[in-house]
């Protein structure tokens, strides 16, 4: 056939192919409309990913304390594109009314706006920039003035109770400037998390100053070049200030840091020939008899090591042993033999510190020379280090002014922080190693002939050392923005999947009209037949024509996916907003695009349609002629009733086991089986019933089996889907105080910006902080240390990498039977301390954490750079139901520390208060902790908030799958159409001989009325069967009105269908049928 | 000797087990140049025997051979070759497509192998014109009457110039006069050509020349009869 008389048969049957395209152009709109969302919100994400990241392809992430801005400029002399010096710290900015709010801080230079040539960008000093968003969010506006509090870097971490904890914070009062166009950097951002950042600028020279770290960074944002690039580039430049070290000259060259503890990493990679650890430890007093010393500095030394010049002096020394240096054994009284007592401190998290008191047997006194004076050996304690005068100590450590004598300050004076004791470095390990760590200093022998050679010790310390396992770590962005650009999940494939029931009604209804114009033509597929066509050359012909009624279909699918993906914009910039957590979403018709999953899905239905009539091309041709055809042998109802029974047997069986599978798995198993075997029921009772009956509510249905099967099967999956995801959707208000449900029995849930150094908890840490007496009985708060990361919570449109991570203590929450596990670990929470593997972290996230925002799941892992710049792996160890910290893994505290020193101080905290004083917890908590930017939320709030993603994403799926319930009912229209169609011969005698249309027309509708009752039915059937464990648990809250009421629209909308379909198909018949001779 | 065109040997044929037969041991042979009519009364296998005849349906029992080859266990397809080659058929009812003018009706045969050529057109519009058609090449066949669309059927089964016709009540459509001419234009077209014509119609069966009756399922020529 040419594609002429092609296009001849489609223009002539056009009435009778219209509703078989437009069936397809349905179709092929709800893909090419889920393609369209899923442009969206790429597009949205895109555009919010470059508004953080703007042109920067690498950057630089240094410590705490930062790197030195000269370092900087040495890479940016050596990069392409241009280079931004930048100093970025968490801050809260509170206005003049109250209501801190939490934003990303960033100290930016001149570089910034030259290279964007904007010379107004820099806001002056003590001037903050911001974008529209913020400061509408703050209600200020330009000219105003907040205040802008930010923690003071610190090196070692402001709950360790060595550091200063006074100036922790600093506020700093700051006029708002001109609002920032809405372009990069108004959103600088090195994070992904669900909403814009809250970021302002300020001037990096003044928030340097203001920190007390002039001239560093710890932010290095690179515009061109790769990550490769800059991390040799790194490599090549760094220098040991950069990463908090220095060598410094004493009796001999010494390592020190200004983290106090050098990292037990360090040390190691540090420690070679001629390079030996020690310890020189601040402790409160050393005693013999009645006679004592106060404050004082013990130094610990490795005494198996023959390097350190000390050694020469000090006596064999035993883990019991110290020597005490010729001044503190003539003021202490003390020979070689007496015992003498020491004071010393340990410490733990949250300011933390624990006196501890020990002995030591005198081995010897150690003359005031050589090696043993040496001030170097103090580490550059805050408060201590560069203090002319003992009087002038203020460390964090309590220290009582009035224990120091004149004798102390002479020597003070005299040797400065030259320690007065010594003692092994086993005798240190077994008393003060902390988590923290031991070594204080690096002694550097090899060169202890070489003192004017202190460059060349620094040298070779950099050249041992790795610096991105010190801090200094090369991020790639290019990588990053690619990421957050893409989509958590495939939303093309979620929009489809929402219009599942629409799409699958949509492919029956084509299917079916197509093959009820190709039985309507089966005389035309006869006469080919009949006249020497092969079978291919038929369906040859066939596929051409069809191919141009699909073609048209998907020509058409695409104006209609477009309408489909507008209508869903506009729903979830309204009503469905819940699913996108507020997140922009834009409609991005890609013509092409559009037009290509169109064309692809109505490739699909054309192949579907091909295959569908090859059996019709390949009936005797005289069948298909309107002859006599031999009659098949009928096959029984045994078959289907051992598929209704086996397949039943099956729905219950995996019902039982349900509590042992994936709920979702459970739901379509027990459906899939329900439906099968309801259908396989039906098949069996509509061939059980033999010989057509031509009225009643079955009378039509058992003409044709298959025909009704199909569209039974059509209605029943679609009111499986509708009702079965409604029910399993309905839960009811968990009660917070439950300590299995999602809040873990918290009732409240508090974040800081800035960590809180003490305990809540603690009686002394909450007078510390002004708490009132007694609002929180010890043991009740979990204080979580936070590392930021990427949200992964199902608010997060993007991809998380690498997501938050919060310390946990597990024996608190095993004891109190916190949240519960969908998929457990062996040992429950204490699994998170039983690493096998220590090259392995275990980690437990909730479900949406897990499943959906890193498509993970129980024994999987992840990685993640830590604080030493080494890439962990993180194995999830254990999966929680839905719980109030989603979007987090949860890890060891200890672990969390450990590997994170910079998380120190605990930022995220679950309070359990009783529901009764959760008002009143929250304004307190609120007054007391606005400078750290404390937001207290009700955990049943923020559970609600993740809820609604979940219900909004339900919600969708049961409007558009009630549309395809809808449409699957019209389907029962065409069937209607089809018997008629067959049977115009016994209508048209039934009119000659005097039946009025209107009987014939109820007639009919009541042939067809129990199959719609079928459908619907079975889809019940299955989906309460399906959704059974979620019906009878404690907090089910099924929707039945909502529920019902779809399903009274669908049998009215069924039964309209029917109604206005057997009007128009009587009309069409005529009594000329009567006369045709088919003899 | 020359094979027969089409012979039917022992021809049995019933549409289900539980049904009586309706053809019970047909035999008959098509040579080059016959013409015969086969008649009977409604119900009595007529069309069914044509059917067997033109490959359309296998027999239940019995052999259907085309020149002298037995024809069971041929594909579909080769039996849709054989058709396109060997056999013309006019229908009871006309069956022409409805989307095609009667000039693309008449060559819808040639479109089973080949894209029709120059001369396949001119020989379908000498055939409408031979059957009075020739004004009506263009239209489709909704616009023609029942005699018409029943001579376009004619043309489309001359259109390849196959060794048999089968006509299932040809003339059942038309009026004596045009009866008479169809069937002599069948009758002379081609001698060679041999005819088989399914007919009520006495004076058609006797244009024929031959004729066979069916009776309960027993073929019998018609002057036993």
């Amino acid at each position: 056939m040419t594609l002429r008389e092609a296009i001849d048969a489609v223009r002539f049957h056009r009435r009778l192919l219209a509703p078989a395209m437009a069936a397809v152009a349905l179709a092929a709109g709800v893909v090419a409309g889920g393609v369209a969302m899923g442009d969206g919100l790429r597009g949205a994400l895109a555009e919010r990913t470059a508004a953080r990241l703007g042109p920067i392809t690498s950057a630089v992430i240094g410590p705490e304390t930062g790197f030195r801005e000269a370092f900087a400029r040495n890479l940016a002399a050596d990069l392409p594109g241009y280079v931004v010096p930048a100093y970025q710290r968490d801050g809260v900015l509170t206005p003049e009314g109250g209501g801190g709010r939490q934003v990303e801080v960033w100290g930016l230079d001149a570089t910034v706006s030259q290279a964007l040539r904007d010379p107004e960008l820099l806001p002056p000093p003590g001037t903050v920039r911001m974008d529209a968003a913020l400061a509408t969010a703050l209600k200020v506006k330009p000219g105003d003035r907040l205040v802008l509090r930010v923690s003071r870097p610190s090196a070692l971490g402001r709950d360790v109770a060595l550091s200063k904890e006074d100036d922790a914070i600093v506020g700093m009062s700051v006029e708002v400037g001109p609002l920032l166009a809405s372009r990069w950097p108004a959103d600088l951002s090195l994070r992904a998390g669900a909403t814009p950042p809250d970021t302002v600028l300020v001037d990096l020279k003044w928030l340097q100053a203001r920190l007390g770290v002039p001239s560093r960074v710890n932010r290095l944002l690179a515009a061109g070049g790769t990550a490769a690039h800059l991390l040799a580039e790194v490599k090549e430049h760094w220098d040991l200030p950069d990463v908090g070290l220095s060598v410094v000259q004493g009796a001999e060259p010494a390592l020190a840091t200004d983290r106090v503890l050098l990292d037990d990493d360090v040390t190691a990679l540090a420690k070679g020939p001629g390079a030996s650890a020690a310890s020189v430890w601040f402790v409160d007093r050393i005693g013999h008899a009645d006679l004592s010393l106060s404050y004082a500095f013990i130094a610990a030394v490795d005494t198996n090591d023959p390097g350190p010049a000390i050694l020469d002096l000090l006596p064999p020394l035993d883990a019991g042993d110290i020597a005490l240096n010729a001044w503190a054994a003539e003021q202490l009284d003390v020979r070689v033999g007496d015992t003498v007592s020491v004071r010393y401190p340990t410490f733990g998290s949250a300011r933390e510190l624990v006196w501890k008191d020990t002995s030591f047997v005198v081995a010897g006194i150690v003359p005031m020379e050589g090696a043993a004076v040496d001030p170097s050996w103090m580490p550059p304690i805050e408060g201590l280090a560069g203090r002319a005068t003992c009087r002038e100590w203020n460390p964090g450590l309590p220290v009582d002014a009035g224990r120091v004598t004149d004798a102390d300050e002479a020597y003070w004076s005299t040797y400065g922080g030259t320690p007065k004791a010594w003692v092994s470095l086993d005798a240190a390990r077994s008393r003060w190693a902390s988590p923290l760590g031991l070594a204080t200093t690096l002694r550097l022998q090899d060169v202890h002939a070489q003192k004017d050679h202190l460059a060349g010790a620094a040298l070779r310390v950099r050249d041992a050392l790795d610096p991105s396992r010190l801090g200094l770590q090369v991020v790639d962005v290019s990588a990053l923005r690619a990421s957050a650009s893409k989509p958590a999940n495939d939303f093309a494939g979620l929009f489809a999947g929402f219009q599942f029931v629409l799409l699958v009604t949509a492919f029956a209804l084509a299917a079916m009209q197509s093959a009820l114009v190709y039985e309507r033509r089966a005389d035309e597929i006869g006469v080919m037949r009949a006249v020497g066509w092969s079978s291919w050359r038929v369906l040859s012909a066939i596929g051409l024509e069809s191919l141009l009624v699909i073609g048209a279909g998907a020509l058409m699918g695409v104006p209609a996916g477009a309408l489909i993906a507008r209508g869903l914009t506009r729903g979830l910039q309204s009503v469905w907003s819940g699913a996108v957590a507020g997140a922009p979403v834009v409609v991005v018709i890609d013509v092409p695009r559009l037009l290509t999953a169109s064309f692809l899905t109505a490739l699909v239905a054309w192949v579907a349609l091909v295959l569908m009539v090859v059996p019709l091309v390949r009936r005797p041709p005289r069948a298909l002629l309107g002859g006599r055809r031999e009659a098949a042998a009928p096959r029984g109802p045994a078959i289907s009733a051992g598929v209704a029974v086996l397949a039943l047997a099956g729905a219950v069986a995996l019902a039982l086991t349900a509590p042992r599978l994936g709920a979702a798995e459970a739901f379509f198993g027990v459906g899939a089986l329900a439906l099968v075997g309801g259908l396989a029921a039906v098949d069996a009772l509509l061939r059980a019933r033999g010989a057509p009956r031509r009225d009643g509510p079955m009378g039509g249905a058992t003409r044709r089996p298959g025909r009704s099967l199909t569209v039974v099967g059509a209605l029943a999956s679609a009111t499986f889907l509708v009702v079965g995801v409604g029910l399993g959707a309905g839960r009811a208000e968990e009660d917070p105080i439950v300590r299995w449900s999602g809040t873990g029995g918290y009732p409240l849930l508090a974040q800081t910006s800035l960590p809180m150094l003490h305990a809540m908890d603690d009686p002394a840490g909450a007078e510390a902080m002004g708490l009132p007496k007694g609002l929180f009985a010890p043991g009740s708060v979990l204080a979580m240390p936070r590392v930021d990361g990427d949200d992964a919570s199902c608010r997060q449109l993007g991809s998380a990498r690498a997501p938050t991570l919060l310390g946990v203590d597990p024996r608190r929450l095993a004891a109190r039977g916190s949240f519960r596990f969908v998929d457990p670990p062996d040992h429950g929470w204490n699994a998170l301390t039983e690493a096998t593997d220590p090259t392995v972290i275990p980690v437990i996230g909730d479900d949406a954490t897990v499943t959906w925002g890193l498509h993970l799941a129980k024994g999987d892992e992840l990685t993640w750079i830590d604080g030493h710049g080494t890439s962990v792996r993180l194995r999830i160890v254990g999966v929680l139901s839905n719980t109030v910290l989603q979007g987090a893994l949860l890890m060891d505290k200890a672990a969390l520390e450990a590997r994170f020193p910079g998380s120190r101080g605990a930022r995220t905290f679950l309070l359990d208060v009783g529901s009764t004083q959760t008002a009143t917890a929250s304004a307190v908590l609120d007054r007391a902790f606005s400078d750290l930017g404390m937001s207290v939320v009700p955990t049943a709030e923020r559970l609600h908030a993740f809820a609604d993603v979940e219900d909004t994403y339900i919600a969708i799926f049961r409007a558009l799958g009630a549309l395809g319930l809808l449409l699957a009912s019209a389907g029962m229209g065409l069937v209607l159409a089809r018997t008629v169609e067959e049977r115009q011969g016994e209508l048209a005698l039934a009119r000659a001989i005097g039946f009025s249309s209107r009987t014939l027309r109820r007639r009919l509708v009541m042939e067809h009325v129990g199959l719609v009752a079928l459908g619907l039915g079975l889809g019940i059937v299955s989906a309460v069967l399906a959704a059974w464990p979620v019906l009878t648990a404690p907090n089910a809250a099924p929707p039945v009105a909502l529920l019902t009421g779809a399903l009274v629209l669908a049998v009215v909308f069924a039964l309209v269908a029917l109604d206005r379909m057997a009007a128009a198909s009587i009309d069409q018949v005529s009594w000329r049928v009567l006369a045709r001779d088919r003899v | 000797m020359e094979a027969p065109n089409l012979a039917l040997r022992d021809v049995r044929k019933r549409f289900s087990p539980d049904e009586p037969w309706v053809l019970e041991g047909v035999d008959l042979v098509i040579s080059p140049g016959d013409r015969l009519a086969i008649v009977g009364p409604s119900g009595s296998g007529k069309s069914t025997l044509l059917a067997i005849l033109g490959l359309l349906e296998a027999p239940t029992i019995g052999r259907v051979e085309v020149h002298g080859q037995d024809t069971a266990g041929l594909s579909e397809d080769a039996r849709a070759a054989i058709r396109r080659d060997l056999i013309g058929f006019v229908f009871q009812e006309h069956h022409l497509l409805p989307h095609l003018t009667a000039l693309q009706n008449v060559l819808l045969p040639v479109h089973a192998d080949r894209r029709p050529s120059r001369e396949d057109v001119a020989r379908a519009e000498s055939l409408l014109d031979q059957l009075g058609l020739g004004d009506r090449v263009g239209h489709l066949p909704g616009e023609l009457s029942s005699g018409q669309r029943q001579r376009v059927a004619v043309a489309r089964a001359l259109i390849r110039k196959p060794k048999v016709i089968l006509a299932d009540e040809p003339t059942g459509a038309l009026d004596p006069g045009r009866s008479r001419s169809l069937v002599s234009m069948l009758v002379d077209i081609d001698p060679e050509m041999a005819v088989v014509v399914v007919t009520h119609d006495p004076a058609v069966a006797r244009a024929l020349g031959t004729i066979w009756s069916l009776r309960d399922g027993k073929l019998e020529p018609a002057d036993r009869t």
